[in-house]
Parts: C-alpha cells; structure tokens; sequence
C-alpha cells in the first residue's frame, strides 16, 4: 500500500515541480517524500526509481510526438548508441537511478528515527 | 546497522547526484543534459512551438514588430535605427547565440577555455597573431572617431544581453549543455573581434615560403615559376581601363638585401584553397528585362550553424534584406529598394614579416634605423579547460606583435619575426555596411566604401537607377615593386611600408563598356595599374570561365544568373586534360590508353562535374598526383615552401614537355613531364580501384564528399555528410568537400527589387529545430527561395509575429 502512496505522491510530486527544478532538487524532494510516507526500503527504492522512470520517460516521449525532432536520433548517435529509441530508454534508466537512491535513503533515515513500536519511553 | 546502510545508501546517493551534475573527462553531465525538463530534451522544440507574442526589452524607444517568414527569415520593422539594432541583436541571438559566443571566442584566443589544452596552440596562434589587440584599439578608436556606431553597437549588444538574461536552465543552445559552460555577456568588442575572425579567415600571405623558394631556386627560377602576373590574365577591373589619376611617387630602394638562407619556421595556417567568391552585375543592356541584375556568392567554409543569417531589416527611411553575420550590425551581403551589392574577397598582399633584433633577453628594446627602440610587452592570459592558465609573453614593434620567437614556432633562439597586416589598423567596418544598406545611389555606395579597411573585398554593385559598378577597396599599403614578397629586415627604414593607396585610387569601374563587372579573386587590374599589385593566390580559372560566359551572354535573365551561379564547368581540366592526354598518346611506352575504361572515360567527358559523372574524380586524382609528382622536388630542403600555381603547372607543361623543370633530381635518367604523368596515371588508377572497393563507386560526388560540418568537430551527429552535388574548387560552384557557396544571392533592381537566396543550412543555430537544415537540399539542387523585400501589411506566409515592446 505504502508503495502505491509514495509512487503515486512521487509521481505528482515530478510532475508538477520539475518544469522549475533541476534533478538534484528533484532528488532532495523525493528524499524527503520517501522519508515521510516511511516505507520499507526497497519499496521505497521501487517506488521513487519507478515515478521517476515514468515521468522522465514519458515526458521525452511527449516532447518527441509534439516536437517531430530529429535530436534524439541525433544525440543518439553523439552518445555512441546505436539505436535511436535507447535514447528513450536511457532517459528513463536515469530517471530512475535520480528517484530510486534518495528514495531509499530517506526511508532508510525514517527507519532510524522512527520510535519502535509499542515501546514507550515513559 | 541500521546506521551502516542508511549511511552508506545516503553518502551513495549523493555521490551518484554530484556525478550526474559534473562534467567527466569529455562526458558532458548526464542528468542535466538527459532531464527531458531541462536538458536537450527541450532543445527538440523548433521556433514556432514556442514562439512569444510579446515581448519587453529595456531600451526600446518604439514598439518593433518582427515577422518571420516561412523559413524563418525575420523581417524586422523599427520605428528609428537604434530600436532596429537592438531588435536585431535580440532575434540574431535567439537563433545563433552559441555561435556567435563560440566565433568570438574563436578570435580572441579563447578556445582552450571551453575544449582544454588541445587549443592552447591555436589560442596562442590568434593572440600573437593580435586579433585581440587589435579589436581592443578599434574599440578606443570607434569611441572617439564614430559615437554613433559605437551607439548602435552597444544596442545591439544590449539586445543580445538581453536575451542572454531572459535565459533559463531549458532555453539554453544545446552546445552548452553538452559542453557545460554558460554564454557571457556580448559587447561591442565582440562585435569587433567578429571582424577581425573574418579577417583571419580570408587573409594569408606567403612571404616565409617565398623567402625560402627565393633562397632555394635563386631569382630568375624563382620569378619564371612564380610570376607577379599570369600570361592569360582576365583581371577583376577590364582590361583596358585607363587610369586618369596621378599616382602618388614611390621610391624604390636603391640596394635591397634579402636574406639568403632558408628560414625554419612553424608555417602560419593559411586560408584554404577554394575560400573565395564570385560577384557579378549585368547592365540593363544585356538583360531581358532591361534591368541590372547582380549576383553574389561568397565561398567559405560551410559549417553548421550557417556562418549567414538571413533577414530583413526595415525602419521607415529604408528596407535592406539580405545575409548578416551573426555578431556584425546591419547586412553584409544584400538590398534595399534602390542598389545590391555583393562582396567577393579582394586578395592581396596586406601582411609582411620583418626580422626584429633585440638587445637584450629581456626584449625591452630593439633596432631600428641602427638604434635601441623601446619595445611594449603585453601579457596573454590564456585560460585552459581543466588546468592552470597559460601566460604568454607577445612583444609589440612599431611594425606589429612578434609572433615567432624564442618560445613560439621559431627553432633557433635568436628568431624574432613581426607581423605588419591593416587588420591591425583602426576602421570602421561596420560603418560601410550601415551606409550600404541605406544607399540610394553609386555616389552612397563610393562614400560607403571609404570607410573600409580591412579584409579588402571586390565590392560590386547595381542601382534601380541602371548603374553597375565595382570597387576593389580595402586599405593598401603603398608598396615600392617586390615588396612584402619575402620577410624584410625590421631594422631597415626601406622596408616600411610607405603609406596607403587613397581610396580614389583603388582600381574600380563604373559602367564599363562590356555591360558587366565581375570578380571572382584573381588579380584586381593588368600590369598598367601604377601600383605594385601581388598575392599568390589569385583564382586563375573561376574569373575567365565567369567572364567567357557574360561575354557572350545576351538577354539575361534572373535564371540564366542562377544557372551560372551552379555551373560546374571544370576550365582547369579542360585546358590541362587535353594536353596531358596528347602527350600520353603520343608516347609509345604508355600502354594503357588502348584498353584503359579511365582513358575512355577521360577521353570522353564534356569538362563538367555533375555529381554522378566519374569523369571529374578521375581527372581530378590524376593531376593531383601529377602536381605533387612534379613540384615534390621542391620539398627536399625541409623548411616550409608553397608550390606554384596549377595555372602555372599547366603552362609549363604546354610549352615544353621536357623542360629541366621535370627532371627528377637524384636519378640517372633525364626526366620528361611524360614521366610524371605516367606515374600519376597509374598512382590515379589504383586508387579509383581502392574507391570502388571502399565506396562502391567512384562518381564526383561520392568522392568529393560534400560536407556541412557543426562547428564543434566532433559533433559528427549534428554534420551532414556525402552531399550529392556538383562542382569544385576552381569551377564557379564552387563547392568543394568543406568549402562552398555559403551564400548565394540573384537580385534584379527592378522598380520593386526581385530577390532569390539560399545558403547550406538553415536559420536555426539548434540542431534540434526543424529550421536547423531547411535550405540544405535546396542549396545543393541550385535552387533558392523567393528573397524580396516583404511589407508587413502584405506579408506572404508569414510564420509568426513577435512584438518587442518598450
């Protein structure tokens, strides 16, 4: 359940902030989405890595359609990639490479600070 | 443990954002440049997806209006000529500011700042060569000589900084995303240094190589090999002009002393062969339609983004249309409603080479006139791309920057060279074009000239009026006979240069009686001229085809100006191969002429270049092959040296086949020119072979291989290779594999001027735009777009308007 939340929190999150952030931005703001859902890890890991993936993906597709441009076949080729939809598919390899770690780090710090179950400190 | 991982997942984190935001070695930062939000994604749009309505610019005095048309081509309309300027710097860098940022960076010697140390050389190269000293002295000069340019500079640069400011981490060129640095605010400096770039660009000279030939072949050799004039010349001003002026009295040395050994120096870059230009105007008396017509394209390199930028520049006193450079005011190539000009360049010797001898090693003084000058030091901070920066030292003479010397090209300690070149003298330039692009008449454009200098061009021109003119202007040096040839004693006061040649003297033409004027590089005037007129790259072939065909051209159309524009006759090959083939038909031992398929195909070509003739790729390698089997004798001394001219080869070849000139030194045998061409024949026949099996065929244009290369050289995605069109260096289409019509413009000065244009690219500098390539297959097809002068109310498909208000 918590995966769907932080995906779908992630997702929107991207989506509407990064026509004005830049991806360490980006980074910080999904560290700190992941940290509050608190999710396991590795869901958390999925969950912000997949969100971005998508939008990132997505979004080169979008521009690809509207655009008609020949760029991403041409920085296909200055990237050394020998085919032109690998573009697409790196863009969103990085996207989540971008959302999955800070993702995973602020569960990770959510799972220290969090105050173990049942036990009170009084 | 919880700790461990959180720390090493978070430290991980961190590393992997610091990386994706850094550049690596000459991996540009990835997550910024894949972002789709803010990397090159965004590059993808073409202009007319996001094209503003509106727009505030501080220092308007007028609303402007700007209408692009079909293939992007503004069409700005101000209210005075400040606001035009300003509106102009704004909407050149819309489309072209990495450009124009990486042009003048490229002559003020600051490349190694963006690509790292592998350009110290060159960047060491430009500042000795004192581009950017020389721009820095205009600056002062335009200052206080011309305020009012200096005006209209400053509104262009603000325009330009303008747009910079409006930029965001999206809108970016995309050439600074992939190599990581931010565009720095433009100046009039750098509208200066643009013309300096395109100084270095058109102007060489051969004084180290003729100073090394001179001293090798001895004088007589020397002047047969490499005469000042050729015997069939077909200058820029006709023929039998009659100069009516007094020339100004010039005293030639009594006793000149050259130096007589060969000198070892780094030779400088040279122009390429093949940077030219054509320009020509009919009179109305040879057209159909009664009125002149004009042509002009320059040959340069041919590069993406396009070195031209099209547009249309209008205020209520004048509408002017035609090719600006990106970085300069106003057009440089173009119209208005009342005269055309075009410009080829003027060739001719404008840089000499003295020897300076210094005191001391600290180089504070040095001798001229037999007495201890003082020299000035002036200390090049060279900035490099990952490394501490590089300072170099550049002495000052009286004559010029020392380039050569102990620590820069120079094999001996004691070898100081000066560079004298009117680059380096303050002008005003851009005060011609303005005045051009304005001009009602043959008296504007004459008043127009007199202000420029330098790289000297063939100005041609036609008037609604009916006058042709052509004006070969630049500032000159006067020259006593054989001066600036070779490199000159900088002690000795004979050796200067001994003022200018007034502009009322230049060789020009009015209306001549042939009905056309023309230039194409060769040699401005004949040997009555009264002044000392030299270069050694004067065109021997594009001017004589040019001329032959306006001769006999009658009832010229704007059709006929365009096919002549694109035509592709090879005058070298039809003057050499005729006579390489006799002398190989007459020699017994030849044995490949009976069932050679190359021998038959030469035999049989009708001397054009088409690009799916093979004809033109046979001859092509077989004189290349013969040229250097010929002239390779000249090589063996090691220091640099230049060959003669084809024309020349040629000529030697004609007269006499056995000529000492061909005898292969260090062999028993006596050699003839037969020997040559056998040997070239079979060296062009393998590798027509090695062509098949590579290429597939040996067709003109696959082999040419006609490239339109991004200015980055690795850039390789953004470049187009292979481009099937015909011509060469030396035909009037020009277009060689790097050097081309750049630009190619036919207008007729009708009552309403109808103009046509076209140039290798496209209006966008974004390779991601769709305008990035759109005359590309035009250009190469020889066919142009319609290039008049549009009104605003009666625009013809017009593809967006922006206002820029105050």
């Amino acid at each position: 359940m918590k995966f769907i939340i932080l995906f779908v929190l992630s997702l929107l999150l991207v989506v509407m902030l990064s026509a004005w952030l830049t991806f360490p931005f980006i980074m910080i703001a999904i560290f700190l989405l992941a940290y509050v859902v608190g999710s396991s890890g590795i869901s958390s890991f999925f969950a912000g890595g997949s969100a971005l993936a998508l939008v990132w993906f997505v979004k080169a597709m979008m521009i690809s359609a509207n655009t008609q441009s020949e760029l991403p076949a041409k920085m296909s080729i200055l990237m050394g990639l020998n085919n032109s939809f690998l573009i697409f598919v790196v863009t969103g390899g990085l996207g989540f490479v971008i959302g999955s770690f800070p993702a995973l780090s602020g569960a990770l710090l959510r799972n220290i600070l969090r105050k173990p179950k049942g036990e009170g400190w009084y | 443990m919880k700790y461990i991982s959180f720390a090493f997942f978070f430290v991980l984190t961190i590393i992997i954002g610091l990386v994706l935001s850094m550049q690596i070695d000459s991996i540009p930062p990835l997550g910024k440049l894949l972002d789709p939000h803010h990397g090159f994604w965004q590059n993808a749009y073409s202009e007319d997806q996001n094209a503003p309505e509106d727009l505030v610019i501080s220092g308007l005095k007028n609303e402007v209006e700007v209408i692009y048309d079909e293939f992007l081509i503004p069409h700005i309309y101000a209210a005075n000529e400040e606001d035009l300027y300003r509106v102009q710097g704004y909407v050149t860098a819309q489309h072209r500011l990495w450009q124009m940022d990486f042009q003048t960076l490229a002559a003020a010697g600051r490349i190694a700042e963006i690509v790292g140390p592998v350009a110290i050389d060159l960047d060491r190269t430009t500042r000795r060569k004192g581009l950017p000293f020389a721009a820095e002295q205009g600056i002062s000069y335009l200052q206080k000589e011309d305020p009012e340019i200096y005006l209209f500079l400053e509104a262009y640069a603000e325009g330009v900084n303008a747009y910079i400011s409006q930029l965001t981490e999206a809108s970016l060129p995309l050439e600074y995303k992939i190599l990581n640095y931010k565009p720095e605010p433009w100046s009039p400096y750098k509208s200066l240094l643009l013309l300096k770039y395109m100084a270095d660009m058109l102007v060489g000279d051969r004084d180290l190589e003729y100073t090394n030939l001179r001293a090798m072949l001895g004088k007589d050799l020397f002047e047969r090999l490499y005469p000042l004039f050729p015997e069939e010349n077909d200058p820029v001003i006709e023929s039998d002009r009659v100069w009516d002026f007094e020339p100004l009295p010039i005293d030639e040395p009594e006793e000149l002393h050259y130096p007589s050994d060969s000198i070892l120096l780094k030779a400088l870059p040279q122009p390429t062969p093949g940077t030219g230009s054509n320009n020509w105007a009919v009179s109305g008396k040879k057209t159909a339609s009664g009125n002149p017509i004009l042509a002009n394209d320059p040959h340069l390199s041919m590069n993406l983004p396009s070195l031209w930028y099209a547009m249309q520049l209008s205020t209520p006193d004048f509408s002017v249309k035609g090719a600006t450079l990106p970085g300069a005011l106003g057009v440089i190539s173009g119209f208005n409603e009342n005269i055309a000009w075009g410009v080829t360049n003027a060739t001719r010797d404008t840089r000499d080479w003295y020897a300076i001898t210094f005191k001391n090693p600290d180089r504070s003084e040095y001798l001229y006139n037999d007495q201890w000058v003082n020299s000035n030091i002036r200390i090049e901070e060279i900035k490099i791309k990952g490394q501490a920066s590089l300072l170099d030292t550049v002495i000052y003479t009286h004559h010029g920057p020392v380039v050569y010397d102990r620590s820069f090209g120079a094999e001996r300690k004691d070898t100081n060279y000066a560079l004298k070149w009117t680059a380096h003298l303050p002008s005003i330039e851009q005060r011609t074009f303005l005045m051009l692009n304005k001009g009602k008449n043959h008296a504007d454009y004459l008043q127009a000239l007199d202000h420029y200098t330098s790289p000297a061009q063939n100005f041609v021109f036609a008037s609604r009026e009916g006058d042709i003119a052509m004006k070969v202007q630049g500032r000159f040096p006067l020259k006593w006979h054989g001066q600036g040839m070779f490199f000159m004693d900088g002690n000795d006061p004979q050796m200067e240069w001994l003022g200018y040649v007034p502009n009322e003297h230049n060789a020009s033409s009015l209306n001549p009686q042939r009905g056309f004027v023309s230039s194409a590089n060769q040699h401005p005037v004949t040997d009555a001229y009264p002044y000392f007129v030299f270069d050694h790259s004067f065109e021997h072939y594009r001017n004589r085809r040019l001329n032959q065909r306006l001769e006999e051209m009658e009832q010229i159309t704007i059709q006929d100006m365009m096919r002549l524009q694109f035509d592709n006759y090879h005058l070298l090959a039809a003057e050499a191969a005729p006579v390489m083939m006799k002398l190989l038909s007459a020699d017994e031992s030849f044995q490949r002429k009976n069932e050679d398929k190359y021998w038959d195909q030469l035999a049989q070509w009708d001397f054009y270049t088409n690009p799916s003739q093979s004809a033109p790729t046979i001859f092509h390698l077989w004189w290349r092959y013969l040229y250097k089997s010929i002239w390779k004798n000249l090589d063996e001394s090691g220091v640099p040296i230049v060959y003669p001219n084809y024309y020349q080869t040629v000529a030697l070849i004609t007269q006499d086949a056995n000529d000492t000139i061909f005898d292969i030194r260090g062999t028993a045998k006596r050699e003839s020119v037969n020997d040559h061409l056998k040997v070239s024949y079979d060296s062009m026949v393998v590798q027509v072979e090695k062509l098949i099996k590579t290429k597939g065929d040996y067709s003109w244009g696959t082999f040419k291989n006609t490239s339109v290369k991004h200015l980055v050289p690795n850039f390789e995605a953004f470049s187009y290779h292979n481009i099937q069109t015909g011509g060469g260096a030396g035909i009037l289409n020009a277009t060689s594999e790097r050097h081309g019509a750049s630009w190619r413009m036919v207008v007729e000065m009708a009552d309403q001027p109808i103009a046509h244009g076209i140039y290798p690219g496209g209006q966008s500098g974004n390779p991601g735009s769709k305008f990035y390539d759109t005359f590309l297959n035009t250009w190469a097809n020889g066919a142009y777009v319609d290039f008049g002068l549009n009104q605003p109310d009666i625009f013809r498909n017009p593809l967006f308007t922006t206002r820029f208000k105050p």
